[in-house]
């Protein structure tokens, strides 16, 4: 599973050695800059800087592979924008795909895009508990507690979420497998196939679920107060980075 | 260490699972509980570190009701459990935060932690795989990472469910091992199994059938009993025992294995 998207890729870049917080919030910065550009060309630098940063990381195109999974919904997002943008129809036919409709279309994929690519860099980059700890250290100031969780326990869904959704996806692809040993039409009829192999997915993560939650009590989690194994400390560095993507994210935005 | 007087359990929807239970565990023993499945094994040990209260019946981990809310989490830190699905203890990404889960729900400082998780590694042998992802591991891997994460919380006693029925032979020799040089260190062990040759290494043996102790003793004494009533047990043992009713070994002979009875028949000079 080594290269799964949003699996962990060990290294000692400077991407790798930067504080959680840090990392956290230029994606952050960075998603909101690229909702707001609306010219192909301004995406086309972000894409540069994620080139930049990739090898900056070390970590090749591995990256950029491991959101082939995710094809399909980009060339659904396009189809969508291309065939129902109003506009000047491409042919001259009932239903094509519009000038506008394509020009949009190719704006909210790439967006898209580099979304995942910038998510997929900051989980490459960092640990899964790391960006725990980070989270919960984020989330700790707010009044949490007033809706009745706290910091630990949605920094602790998160974490769980990064291991069980590949895992997930491993547990769906063994029961497909099994189920298409054992004469079903899956391939012909994807539909059906896909309900039929949705109550068993459902059926085994409810399952799992109760077992990691017994596992977890076991190992004495409460849910209030936890501490971590890694001990988060903001460098000089850190804040140099935190300083400039807040500087020109002000820039972009106001300027 | 542990002691179990007349505990009973019933289901929410009244199926009772275990009946009138009396269980001694001593400190530094290694007990195997053996059954079937649906005997109630993984009822029974569930009540041991208070994941399951009884219907009726009490249940101590040193001297303390398992009952008492104040003191849950210090008898699920004294009694550490390991589970038979080693995908569904899994709570970390890498070994080495799967195993850091415990001591931060023990709130201890990073460097502690640190060092807990790096020993409790160690004694499992997977020190070169700390920064794998739980992902890539393989059955065995991801067992002993499980028996690390409860090793690091330093528990006395370690109740082991099932925990090799997933794997393949050479992994389950392997957790055996570990568990054996874990009991050899002073750990207290009950370990539960449906393999009769994992009982054999025991102090003790308890056979549970339908929810109630059906056999309670020494491998020895436990395995003659299933054997003198006609039921099977390991081919060897079955062997040793045909060649003692035959007077052709000791009656104290008990083989652990094929290769211990071989050396009984014909010592290897």
């Amino acid at each position: 599973m080594e290269g799964f998207l949003f699996s962990y890729v060990a290294g000692k870049s400077i991407l790798h050695g930067l504080d959680p917080r840090v990392k956290i919030f230029s994606v952050m910065c960075l998603s909101i800059l690229i909702f707001r550009s609306s010219a192909l060309v301004d995406l086309l630098v972000f894409a540069l800087l994620f080139v930049g940063l990739t090898i900056l990381a070390g970590s090749g195109l591995s990256g950029i592979r491991s959101v082939r999974p995710l094809l399909p919904i980009f060339v659904f997002i396009f189809l969508i924008h291309s065939f129902f943008t109003e506009g000047a129809a491409l042919f001259n036919s009932q239903f094509s795909p519009t000038y506008e409709g394509l020009l949009k279309g190719s704006l909210v994929t790439v967006r898209f895009i580099l979304l995942i690519l910038y998510g997929s860099l900051l989980t490459s980059t960092t640990r899964p508990a790391v960006i725990t700890a980070g989270i919960e250290r984020i989330l700790r100031p707010l009044p949490l507690r007033r809706v009745g969780v706290t910091s630990f326990e949605m920094a602790t869904m998160m974490s769980l979420a990064l291991y069980f959704v590949p895992h997930l996806l491993w547990y769906a692809g063994q029961i497909k497998d099994s189920q298409l040993s054992r004469g079903s039409k899956y391939r012909r009829d994807p539909i059906s196939g896909t309900l039929s192999l949705a109550i068993p997915v459902l059926k085994g993560s409810m399952r799992m679920a109760d077992d990691v939650a017994m596992a977890m009590e076991s190992r004495c989690y409460q849910g209030n107060f936890r501490t971590s194994l890694f001990e988060l400390k903001m460098t000089a560095r850190d804040v140099l980075v935190c300083s400039i993507v807040l500087g020109v994210t002000a820039l972009v935005l106001y300027a | 260490m542990i002691e179990l007087k007349g505990v009973s359990y019933s289901y929410p929807n009244g199926h009772k699972v275990l009946d009138n239970i009396d269980i001694r565990i001593e400190k530094g023993s290694f007990t195997t509980i053996l059954g079937d499945n649906g005997s109630g094994k993984s009822t029974l040990i569930r009540h041991m570190n208070g994941l399951l209260k009884p219907s009726h019946g009490v249940v101590s981990v040193c001297g303390v009701d398992t009952a008492s809310p104040t003191d849950i989490w210090k008898i699920r830190q004294t009694v550490g459990m390991v589970f038979q699905d080693p995908h569904s203890q899994a709570v970390g990404a890498t070994v080495e935060e799967d195993v850091a889960f415990g001591p931060e729900n023990l709130a201890l400082e990073s460097d502690e932690i640190r060092l807990l998780v790096t020993n409790a590694i160690a004694n499992v042998g997977l020190e070169c795989l700390e920064d794998s992802l739980l992902m890539s591991l393989s059955g065995g891997q991801l067992q002993k990472t499980a028996i690390a994460g409860v090793l690091a919380m330093v528990p006395e006693i370690l109740i082991f469910d099932e925990v090799t029925s997933m794997l393949d032979s050479d992994s389950r020799s392997q957790i055996i091992d570990i568990v054996r040089q874990l009991n050899k260190r002073g750990k207290t062990v009950v370990y539960v199994t449906h393999h009769m040759e994992e009982a054999l290494f025991a102090d003790r043996v308890i056979v549970l059938e339908n929810g109630s102790i059906a056999s309670d003793g020494t491998p020895r004494d436990v395995f003659r009993e299933i054997y003198a009533s006609g039921r099977k047990v390991p081919p060897h043992l079955e062997l040793a025992f045909r060649l003692q009713d035959a007077g052709m070994i000791s009656p104290d002979v008990f083989p652990v294995d094929a290769l211990s009875l071989k050396e009984e028949i014909c010592p290897s000079r």
